[in-house]
């Protein structure tokens, strides 16, 4: 057990040192451009210019770069983009990931109840009208771009009818922390989070739909069958049981990257200062820190989350945890 | 002698809902305290049979009747018929490895048999599955409650399988194949357990494909070609006088294990006829070596001499 | 007769995940005359496959060695075993798989001959289908359109292509109803007497075995516990595994014998001693032990027991 989770974390560790590597590689080592010139941004005096390349060592070798630029990162925290007036970016991203983390867990909550209700419903009544419509329905949802809806929901419910009674309630765009009024946090993730939620909910009812199908073919379920269990508990709790495999892989991948920042469009569309609007200004301006930053907090999560739904998995099949730990 | 009659199916009919009968006419019977073989090749419908008792095949048009302690089954509610699956009936299956949900100790899915049947508290629930693994031969049952299907070996597992089938003290135990996926020495073990679930009172409807399997557990043999039931009688009887020209081959095409090597076993030529392509008189007339003109009308299972009921033309009197 | 195939100590190890070893083989020593069928017999995961296998060269052995018409070919790298493929040949319990299922019959039949690059490729397969007792309209078609029977029959004649000396055919009939089983021993039976070609049959099955075989060898754990003429093998168990496989087999003439106790152990922690000992009704202390050798009993027999039957 422990020498399988001390493996796991080194394994974890590899992993970002990896991708650490690598997003140094591309956006400081790339021959034939100034690191310097780029993180000071265009038009900055030379003073400046020299200041930077010292602090950063780019007049040393590379390990040492990037070692000087890990050590700003993980340990000083004193990363400073220069597009953005010296403004600290690890403190940024940090004050972004809640904002992120509120969304994505919203979205969440409504994707998982949404694939759940509409998966089984299609899978019980498969062939049936309910189940075409509610897989177009699925493959239309899985097909609007998010982007497009969002403005959509904004214009809808911020300006054409936003005097009705029904959107009378929606507040103005942006975020309002927790903390601050519960509520208020409830009412403006309301919207955003449906919007995002709205493909994922399509393609994983599908996914639910047919791994539920294919579960129901296999002997486990005929057994439960001959034991007595009504319909309800055979696809509930033994369908379910044999399907969600998949099903919470998928999830934590998604989830993961959402975390991440992939969210980013949505974000952009509602205003929430989240880490993908972040990373969508970093990008939009070159700032060469912040998107090191965002792409390494991204790369963090992602990789936790891989391991979690890996540690989620052994406790949901004990085939897997066998296999793992021995026994 | 009725009143014994534990099951009965009669001239049980399925078919498809485009019309082609996969079963084609079953009739048979199970009283308490015996064991009925169901023998055939594959594909012949021993499974679906056992599976129409069971209700577990919705979507198939089934007709004629299966009478079980006297109430007929076919029309049954589906609530009813739940009430009755494995409380009144219970069936164990070919593969134990996947006839378990493999996510769940065997004790909880033990448990949830029970207590789907009966009202008792989660902690009587186990105690009973605890002694029932012990009565099955299962060591050290209370840990083996608590293992994952894939802990336990083979035989155990079908052990746990069949403690599972009479928690509830079913009065008909069917099996479907339940020592194919066995070893020999363990499908000893189990069909020796078996036994002893007919002699304890129990109707037990045996489904193999091995003669050898049913002359050692059962007290009587119904043998299945291509959806239909061409023979019925005691197993000694229809093993030392088979009657139906398939039984025969069948039992001649077994090599034996001691005496005389022979040079060629005998063989049934041609293989059984597809559910959509049965031919109109005799279903085995295409492989039969006695195939004569009245064939060409199916023949009806009839009973020949006490007890023994056969369907061929060679018995007409 | 001479010796066609010879293992010598021949043993076959995998290494497990955790640094576990599974000792599928070991220290196994045989020989297959020319035109002789020698069949393997034991309860599944006794390394019947494995040592079939390892026989003909599909996976190196991890000690010992084998020795074809003389030549070891153990140890041989692929590109010089390729000489000796056309002359040992394997034929499976699956038969459905062995056939790519959207390549015709005759496509499938052929590919062995074009690998070796043969000529007369059609009179060949024409020639095979009919000693297999199938016609040549089969050519054109797909595997799916064939009964489990009909399939381990090409399954045969693909085998036969190229004319081997010996088949190692594992468990071909298991999968098989008993009627179309009979067709199968019989066809085998047949092809050996016409085509004299040596077979290592592997089975479970005694009576089987008892119909499709000259010599025997009972598996336990990885080790051959008694060899012998199948006949006097089946007749006078030598081996207590032996005779309680015999018993085990469900036959209308008697009664069952009380079962053998417990579940093959597990090949990577294998008892002590005669790894029989946990199961073995005529257990000593010694068994326990010291592990017993093959040694002959009477003509032609070994066995590996401290107390044999015989
Ligand atoms: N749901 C189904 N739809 C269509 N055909 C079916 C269905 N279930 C079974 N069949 C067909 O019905 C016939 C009898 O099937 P069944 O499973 O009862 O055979 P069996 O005697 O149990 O054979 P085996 O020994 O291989 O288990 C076969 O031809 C099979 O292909
Ligand atoms: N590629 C493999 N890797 C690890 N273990 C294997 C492998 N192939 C076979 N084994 C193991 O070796 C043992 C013997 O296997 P096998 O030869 O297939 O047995 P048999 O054919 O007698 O049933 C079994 O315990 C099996 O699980
Ligand atoms: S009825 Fe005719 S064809 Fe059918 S089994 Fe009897 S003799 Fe053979
Ligand atoms: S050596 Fe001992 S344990 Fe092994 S088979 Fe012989 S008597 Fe039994
Ligand atoms: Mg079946
Ligand atoms: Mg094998």
């Amino acid at each position: 057990m422990i020498r399988g989770f001390a493996s796991r974390t080194g394994q974890m560790l590899l992993v970002i040192f990896g991708i650490s590597v690598l997003v140094f590689a591309i956006f400081f080592a790339t021959p034939g451009a100034d690191p310097t010139a780029r993180i000071a941004g265009r038009g900055a005096s030379p003073q400046v210019v020299a200041r930077i390349r010292a602090e950063y060592g780019f007049d040393r070798p590379l390990p040492v770069q990037y070692l000087k630029m890990m050590e700003k990162l993980f340990i000083s925290r004193d990363l400073t983009s220069f597009v953005n007036h010296g403004q600290p970016v690890v403190p940024e991203v940090l004050q972004a990931a809640p904002v992120t983390l509120s969304l994505v867990l919203w979205a969440a909550f409504f994707w998982v109840s949404g694939s759940l209700v509409f998966g089984i419903a299609s899978a019980v009544l498969r062939d049936s009208w309910v189940d075409r419509l509610l897989m177009v329905l699925g493959l239309v949802g899985l097909s609007i771009p998010v982007f497009w809806l969002g403005e959509v929901v904004n214009l809808v419910t911020q300006s054409r009818w936003h005097d009705t009674l029904l959107f009378r309630w929606v507040p103005p765009l942006g975020y309002v922390p927790f903390s601050q009024s519960p509520f208020g946090w409830a009412k403006a993730l309301f919207l955003p989070s449906l919007t995002l939620a709205v493909a994922f909910i399509g393609l994983y009812a599908r996914v639910l739909r047919s791994e539920l199908l294919t579960a129901m073919g296999e002997d486990s379920i005929r057994t439960a069958r001959a034991k007595g269990a009504g319909p309800v508990r055979v696809w509930l709790w033994h369908g379910l049981r044999l399907s969600w495999l998949s099903y919470v892989s998928l999830f934590g991948l998604d989830f993961a990257q959402l975390l991440g920042g992939g969210a980013l469009l949505t974000e952009v569309v509602f205003a929430l200062p989240g880490v993908g609007r972040l990373t969508y200004q970093a990008l939009a301006t070159l700032d060469l820190p912040l998107i090191m930053a965002t792409v390494m907090y991204a790369a963090v999560f992602v990789v936790v989350a891989n391991a979690l739904v890996d540690g989620l998995y052994a406790l949901l099949d004990p085939r897997i945890r066998e296999g793992r730990h021995g026994g | 002698m009725e009143a014994e009659v534990l099951l009965k199916l009669h001239h049980l009919h399925l078919e498809l809902s485009n019309g082609t009968a996969l079963l084609e006419d079953v009739s048979l019977n199970v009283r308490r305290g015996d064991a009925l073989g169901v023998v055939g090749e594959s594909g012949s419908g021993k499974s679906l049979t056992a599976m129409s008792v069971m209700g577990l095949l919705p979507g198939l048009r089934a007709s004629g009747s299966i009478r079980f302690e006297g109430r007929e089954l076919l029309g049954l509610k589906d609530r009813e018929w739940r009430r009755l699956r494995g409380a009144g009936m219970a069936m164990i299956f070919q593969d134990p490895m996947t006839a378990f949900l493999p996510v769940r100790s065997i004790g909880a899915q033990i448990d949830e048999q029970i207590r789907l049947h009966e009202r008792v508290s989660r902690r009587e629930a186990r105690a009973r599955t605890v002694a029932l693994l012990g009565r099955m031969g299962v060591p050290d049952p209370e840990a083996a409650a608590k293992r994952y299907p894939h802990q336990l070996s083979g035989g155990l597992r079908q052990r746990a399988m069949i403690a599972m089938a009479l928690s509830c003290g079913p009065a008909l135990l069917i099996a479907d194949e339940p020592t194919t996926a066995l070893d020999v020495t363990v499908q000893a073990q189990i069909l020796t357990l078996l036994c002893e679930i007919r002699d304890s009172g129990a109707g037990v409807m045996l489904i193999t494909h091995d003669m050898g399997v049913v002359a050692q557990t059962c007290t009587h043999v119904a043998v299945v070609y291509s959806g239909l039931v061409v023979e019925q009688g005691p197993v000694a009887a229809v093993m030392a006088r088979p009657l139906h020209p398939y039984t025969q081959a069948l039992l001649e095409a077994i090599p034996p294990l001691d005496g005389p090597r022979p040079d060629a076993l005998p063989t049934i030529p041609g293989r059984p006829s597809a559910p959509d392509a049965r031919p109109e008189g005799c279903v085995f007339a295409p492989r039969c070596r006695f195939v004569r003109p009245d064939c060409a009308v199916r023949p009806a299972l009839r009973e020949v001499e006490e007890g023994r009921r056969v369907a061929c033309v060679l018995y007409d009197a | 007769m001479t010796i066609l195939l010879e293992a010598k100590n021949l043993s076959k190890h995998y290494s497990l995940a955790r640094g576990e070893t599974l000792r599928a083989v070991s220290d196994v020593s045989l020989a297959v005359h020319r035109g002789e069928a020698l069949a393997l017999v034991g309860e599944s995961g006794c390394g019947k496959s494995t040592l079939g296998r390892t026989l003909i060269g599909l996976g190196a052995p991890s000690s010992g060695e084998v020795f074809f018409d003389g030549e070891r070919i153990s140890g041989l790298s692929d590109r010089a075993l390729r000489r000796w493929r056309p002359r040992m040949q394997m034929v499976f319990q699956d038969s459905s798989s062995t056939f790519n299922p959207r390549r015709t019959i005759g496509d499938t039949l052929a590919e062995p001959m074009r690998i070796h690059g043969r000529a007369g490729i059609a009179e060949r397969i024409r020639m095979l289908l009919e000693q297999v007792g199938l016609s040549s309209s089969v050519l054109s078609r797909y595997p799916h359109e064939f009964s489990g029977g009909q399939r381990q029959r090409l399954n045969i004649a693909r085998a036969l292509m190229l004319g081997p000396d010996l088949l190692v055919a594992d468990e071909p009939t298991s999968a098989l109803d008993v009627s179309v089983q009979a067709q199968i021993v019989n066809l085998l039976r047949d092809l050996r007497n016409s085509l004299g070609v040596a077979c290592v049959f592997i089975s479970h099955d005694l009576a089987v075995v008892r119909q499709m075989a000259d010599r025997i060898a009972v598996m336990y754990l990885g080790r051959i516990v008694e060899e012998g003429d199948v006949l006097a093998v089946l007749e006078a168990p030598a081996h207590p595994y032996t005779r309680a496989l015999l018993n085990a087999v469900p036959r209308p003439d008697r009664p069952l014998p009380p079962p053998l106790k417990g579940d093959v152990p597990s090949p990577i922690h294998p008892p002590q001693g005669c790894a029989f000992h946990t199961r073995c009704p005529l257990a000593q202390p010694r068994c326990s032990q010291e592990r017993p050798e093959l040694r002959p009993v009477g003509e032609g027999r070994t066995v590996a027991c401290h107390y044999p039957l015989l």
